[in-house]
């Protein structure tokens, strides 16, 4: 089963996330989770980035905090709450928020 | 269509865990699944009526009672409502009390589950 992660702040718990993850495992970052996708930290992109195949990041959160969508990498997709729901009910059937 | 299972530990007000909460919420049920939020600890609070709207704040308590009557089923855990000291006739009409087997039942069953807890 496909296990979906929810990481809701900027600094998450890493080792956690690294015992858990998995090739099914989907990453949504939200709430201050999304600067995970969008901030560069000594010029590097954050070290999630590279853990997991499929990450997304909720575009209103994004806006929020004064991002748009070409500051998102091309591996992670920008999502509205319509296509969480869809990701949730049709992949990731049980999730858990970091 | 589906059933969608939420369940939320954090408190309302001092968490934007909760509005994360309603809005994938509204977006399930505009889809048309069903959808259950299980609150308990601190976040079953946010079921009690009375809530204070100031002018640039979140209102829950308005929230929650446009998604009860777009078909949202709210239940709150029975012992963390009661000890907190919230009895019935002060929730949000509508809104549920019943032990956590109901939501492990829930969580189990649904097609889709997703579990907040404390920040």
């Amino acid at each position: 089963m496909k296990l979906g992660v929810f990481i809701s702040d900027f600094k998450y718990d890493a080792e956690l996330f690294d015992r858990i993850a998995s090739d099914e495992t989907g990453v949504f970052l939200v709430h201050d989770g999304v600067y995970n996708a969008v901030v560069k930290e000594n010029g590097k992109p954050s070290p999630l980035l590279e853990k997991v195949s499929k990450i997304f990041v909720l575009k209103d959160d994004l806006k929020l905090r004064g991002f748009t969508e070409d500051a998102v990498p091309s591996n992670v997709e920008v999502v509205d709450y319509g296509d969480i729901v869809d990701k949730l009910m049709e992949e990731y059937k049980r999730a858990i928020w970091l | 269509m589906g059933t969608l299972t939420i369940g939320l530990l954090t408190r309302p007000y001092g968490s934007k865990n909760i509005a994360f909460v309603l809005r994938l919420a509204k977006a399930a049920l505009e889809k048309g699944h069903s959808v259950k939020l299980w609150l308990s600890g601190d976040a079953t609070t946010v079921a009690k009526k009375g809530q204070h709207k100031y002018q640039k704040s979140f209102n829950f308590e308005a929230d929650l009672k446009e998604l009860i009557e777009r078909g949202l089923e709210v239940v709150n855990c029975e012992s963390c409502v009661y000890i907190r000291g919230i009895n019935d006739e002060e929730m949000i009409d509508g809104v549920q009390v019943k032990t956590m087997t109901w939501f492990m039942e829930n969580a189990l069953s649904s097609d889709a589950a997703l579990m907040i807890g404390e920040e």
